[in-house]
């Protein structure tokens, strides 16, 4: 009977492990956005509705014009904003950033350019984010005039989490349809098109999406992993070792 | 009146009635006249109405200040949620001086225009010229019925 003890307890540490794996795995969640855009500025400012809350994350996705750099992105709570993808082709600059485990409170982001141009900023605050290495995929797309366009295949790696893409054009695109099963978030002059996912499995996708009218388009995506649901390899490694120890 | 003028009259009313139902509505706006000015200067309020679509902040520069690189202004705009007693900041943007075509449009020397979330209905918003440097310079706010395409 002694005998298969340390394989009991190698299953009861399993089971627990399974069922701790699944309590702390919380999903994310949309909080708030909040968008603003200039045709003719250097730079931008866009407050949060509502405070933002400590924990939680926030991304920043950007359309300016390719012929500018971004100087600087600062909060009134004074986060250091990472840069995840930037596609600078067709005369565009999109770009997708965050910032995890934020502090709380009232908050503005701004976005200062090296010279006078067109700037959109869209801001999103998630809770249930993971607080370090967040960041699992990227890519980007661009293309010439068409109705048609993605932001470059993303094959993730975790499960519970979230895809977020953002979509310039070079001009008014008219209706646009986005992604099946994505939300689509705050468009504030119809000519970037931002949406969201959250994922509870592991995919392949590339946010496609199609528009009525004809225009250059420039896109950007990237998946973040829930807290709890970043890479999973750690703790079968620490169940191996737990295992190994069980053996007689 | 022939059945084919009648039937022209009807395309035409059609088309009225369609155009009217694309064409924006300002249905709130607020202004400030561009005059010579300097310091911070804060426009009236509006209240949100229901149904808006699309909100916009204008900054209206004198054309003859429009190149000059000495000068700059930043529009805010702010919201209240309890009749103008306390102010939240919504969204802003700085304007430098100096020639400018927008890549996008192709437009020279544009004015400004600040497009931001839209306040819940019912909140007052206003919008603040902060001008550090005398220039000619005012400021409209406007909510829209339709989505505003820029």
């Amino acid at each position: 009977m002694s005998r298969h003890r340390p394989g009991r307890l190698a299953c009861f540490l399993l089971a627990l492990w399974v069922a701790g794996s699944r309590v702390t795995q919380a999903a994310i969640a949309f909080v708030q956005d909040d968008v603003g855009h200039n045709s003719a500025t250097t730079s931008l400012a866009v407050a949060f509705t509502s405070n933002v809350t400590a924990g939680n994350a926030i991304v920043l996705l950007l359309k300016t014009v390719s012929t500018v750099t971004i100087s600087s992105i600062v909060d009134t709570l004074g986060h250091t904003y990472v840069l995840a993808q930037e596609n600078d082709a067709q005369s565009m600059r999109t770009g997708l950033y965050r910032v995890v485990n934020i502090s709380g409170g009232a908050n503005t982001v701004t976005i200062t350019v090296s010279a006078s141009s067109s700037v959109t900023a869209v801001v999103l605050e998630y809770s249930g984010m993971a607080t370090s290495g967040e960041l699992d995929q990227s890519n980007f797309n661009s293309g010439a005039s068409a109705t048609s366009g993605n932001h470059g295949s993303i094959t993730t790696t975790v499960g519970d989490g979230i895809i977020i893409s953002v979509m310039g054009f070079g001009g008014n695109p008219g209706t646009i349809t986005g992604t099946s099963g994505w939300t689509a978030r705050q468009v504030a002059n119809v000519r970037q098109y931002p949406q969201d996912k959250i994922t509870s499995a592991t995919e392949t996708t590339s946010g496609a999406i199609t528009w009525a009218t004809a225009q250059t388009w420039n896109g950007v995506i990237a998946n973040f992993a829930a807290a709890g649901g970043a890479p999973a390899a750690p703790k079968r490694l620490m169940l191996l070792g737990v295992g190994d120890r069980a053996r007689p | 009146m022939s059945r084919s003028a009648r039937f022209g009259v009807g395309l035409l009313w059609l088309f009225l009635m369609c155009q009217s139902f694309v064409e924006s509505a300002v249905i709130g706006t607020v202004s400030l006249p561009r005059v010579r000015r300097q310091g911070t200067l804060v426009s009236g309020s509006v209240i949100v109405p229901a149904g808006v679509l699309g909100v916009k902040a204008i900054g209206d520069i004198h054309p003859a200040d429009y190149e000059d690189t000495t000068l700059s202004f930043w529009l805010h705009v702010e919201r209240s949620e309890d009749g103008g007693q306390s102010w939240r900041y919504v969204a802003g943007s700085r304007w430098v001086g100096g020639p400018f075509t927008d890549p996008e449009t192709g437009a020279v020397n544009p004015n400004p225009e600040l497009f931001f979330s839209i306040p819940p209905a019912g909140n007052l918003v206003r919008f603040i010229l902060d001008v550090p440097v005398s220039m000619r310079v005012g400021g409209t706010l406007e909510a829209h019925d339709v989505v505003i395409v820029s």
